[in-house]
């Protein structure tokens, strides 16, 4: 096991600043897992030292595209002060080293810091209390995502776990592969995930608002009929007619707005998975694409899942950045690209007019439970969720019931669609 | 008689309008589903309406320059305000797109910002080509070359450019005013500045071929 922790002095002030920065569990980081990344900066002077945290790693390879993650914070160390942050970095392939910088509010590196990065293939193993594996300490369970390196996490007794930290390894339990070991009991591996192609095919499947063109063919014979009278009647000098009729035509035409709102902005279609035995965190997936090249902005950390096409990862960046309202994640919207997103999250309160069904002992069959018709999946299901049907018969069993709900909103240019999934336990 | 539009101006308006609102038709349609954003681009959309609306307007200037001359020809008796007539038309016809303008901002989302600069570049590009409409009808004697003359610099200027995205072309400019760049502003004072100087040595020719007959 090689800790990968490295320490560089350097920058301006006579090495005023220093950073220290570990990725992955006991120095392990994991390919395809979102990783801890510890980074503390140390301000060894006797001045405030101001600016900004940046990191930045590059993913992919030639073969698959190339792309960039990077990270930034506003930072402010008093004398002699610290500054300390958790960062859970997704590691995907191509990842060489990460590079850690503190900017000055002019731009200039007062520290700069390479961490080269040697990935496990295989998940981790660890223990709470005295066990086999990566030591890990109750505190140190915050948060269901730093514990994705994981695949297994023994608990010894008398760890003194409160709920709180079993509501973490609930979660990561259910949503992030792991298998939890408890007072001798095992617990279950986790659910998999709809396949990045569901998201992308419930997207790009679902309806746009259309102008209404049925008024705007009637409105367009009509001003091209009116104006044959009105440029008639001007050709023999009469300007009040023809005045008041363009003037009408145009007041009509500012009305546009009122029958049709287009879809300018980004355009998204989200699902929160819930299961029904942790309720308290769910898994968020969200495909978003646009009209035009856009910036996109969303509160809190987000992770892509990368298509797996030659190419595929070809300037699919992904920004996040620490403000006031705490993590945000950033990304450039094109059209024709559709980016699929994940995180885990408290679940939201489910959109109204859920329906509930159940998997039918025929394969390919449903029973709607509103009204007890049983049938063909492709028939009863609402088309939104057809996309995922592989993946409810992949992980779910005959006689499991599920709920499906779905709304979709337009806020200025912005469509959404979101949809709820709850899924009995496995 | 000054209050009059010329006869000849409304068919020609008319069609101009008819094109203008299949353009806008044309433009309007959009995809069932967010599949087809990637293949049929907003942007599309509004380089298709706008970069017509901007020929047209050229097309536009051309007949109400070639109708206000043959009309006046044809009464025996010069115009006492020939540009004031010119402008007129063009403010006219400009204002008869206008509609499908503000519908078109509101189909594609677009900001009103970019509609009084692309106003302003529609009646600056089509005044200056109604002057050269009036001015070719009026000096030279042949139609057919007087037509040839007109048409293929209404192309020249419209589409040379094209390939080196200057803001020279009505059509370019146009995109870009909608999107409230800069180089949009360019277009508008190009073609103020030819329209202002081609008002200016037509006046003079005109007031010469007087003193000549």
């Amino acid at each position: 096991m090689v800790l990968l922790v490295v320490v560089l002095w350097a920058g301006m002030a006579l090495g005023q600043v220093t950073i220290e920065a570990t990725l992955g569990w006991g120095g392990i980081p994991v390919l395809d897992r979102v990783n801890p990344l510890w980074i503390e900066v140390a301000n060894l002077g006797e001045e405030l030292v101001a600016g900004e945290l940046a990191v930045v790693g590059e993913v992919g390879t030639p073969w698959r595209g190339e792309a960039r993650r990077s990270f930034s914070a506003p930072l402010a160390i008093p004398p002699r002060g610290q500054a300390r942050f958790l960062l859970p970095w997704e590691l995907a392939r191509g990842t060489r080293e990460l590079s850690i910088t503190v900017l000055s509010p002019a731009g200039t590196a007062l520290a700069s810091l390479r961490l080269p990065i040697q990935a496990a293939l295989t998940p981790l193993e660890g223990s709470v209390g005295p066990g086999p594996g990566i030591p890990l300490h109750p505190e140190e369970l915050t948060d269901p995502i730093l514990l994705h390196p994981f695949s297994r996490i023994r608990v010894a007794e008398g760890s003194g776990l409160g709920e709180e930290e079993w509501g973490v390894l609930a979660s990561w339990a259910a949503w992030l592969g792991g298998e939890l070991e408890a007072g001798g009991r095992r617990g279950r591996w986790g659910r998999p995930w709809p396949p990045r192609e569901a998201l992308e095919a419930a997207l790009l499947g679902s309806r746009l608002p259309r102008p209404p063109l049925g008024p705007l063919v009637g409105a367009l014979g009509a001003y091209l009929l009116g104006a044959g009278f009105a440029l008639g009647g001007l050709a023999r000098g009469r300007w009040a007619l023809a005045g008041l009729f363009f003037g009408l035509s145009l007041a009509l035409a500012l009305f546009c707005p009122v029958l049709y709102k287009p879809a300018t902005g980004a355009i998204s279609f989200g699902i929160s998975i819930v299961e029904e035995s942790v309720p308290s965190m769910c898994l968020e997936l969200l495909a978003i694409t646009a009209a035009r090249p856009q910036p996109w902005q969303g509160e809190g950390w987000w992770w892509e899942l990368l298509p797996a096409a030659p190419g595929g990862w070809e300037g699919r960046d992904l920004c996040w950045s620490l403000g006031p309202h705490g993590p945000q994640t950033s990304l450039q919207l094109r059209p024709g690209q559709v980016r699929v997103l994940w995180r885990l999250t408290t679940p939201a309160a489910p959109p109204q007019g859920e329906h509930r069904f159940r998997l039918a002992a025929a394969r390919g069959w449903v029973v709607r439970l509103d009204d007890d018709r049983e049938g063909l999946a492709t028939h009863l299901l609402p088309p939104p969720l057809l996309p995922f049907w592989e993946y409810l018969q992949a992980s779910l069993l005959p006689g499991d019931s599920f709920s499906f709900a779905i709304s979709h909103t337009q806020r200025g240019p912005d469509l959404s669609w979101q949809a709820s999934l709850s899924l009995p336990p496995p | 008689m000054n209050a009059k539009l010329p006869p000849g101006l409304t068919n020609s308006l008319h069609s101009l309008l008819v094109l203008v609102g299949i353009m806008f038709l044309v433009s309007s349609l959009s995809p069932t589903r967010v599949e087809g954003l990637g293949e049929f681009p907003a942007a599309l959309r509004a380089s298709w309406f706008l970069g017509s609306l901007a020929l047209l307007s050229g097309v536009l200037g051309l007949h109400v320059g070639v109708a206000e001359a043959s009309w006046w020809r044809g009464l025996y008796r010069p115009c006492p305000h020939p540009l004031r007539r010119l402008a007129t038309g063009c403010c006219l016809g400009v204002g008869l797109f206008l509609p499908f303008l503000v519908g078109f901002r509101a189909l594609s989302g677009a900001p009103w910002s970019g509609l009084p600069g692309l106003v302003s570049l529609l009646l600056a590009s089509s005044y200056a080509w109604a002057v050269v409409g009036r001015w070719t009808l009026e000096a030279l004697k042949s139609e057919g070359a007087g037509f040839a003359l007109r048409y293929s610099s209404l192309a020249l200027a419209h589409f040379l450019p094209l390939p080196f995205a200057s803001p020279i072309s009505p059509i370019v400019a146009a995109l870009s005013l909608w999107e409230t760049r800069l180089p949009g502003l360019v277009g508008i004072g190009v073609w103020g500045a030819l329209g202002a100087v081609l008002s200016w040595r037509y006046l003079r020719w005109r007031r010469g071929s007087y003193l000549e007959a």
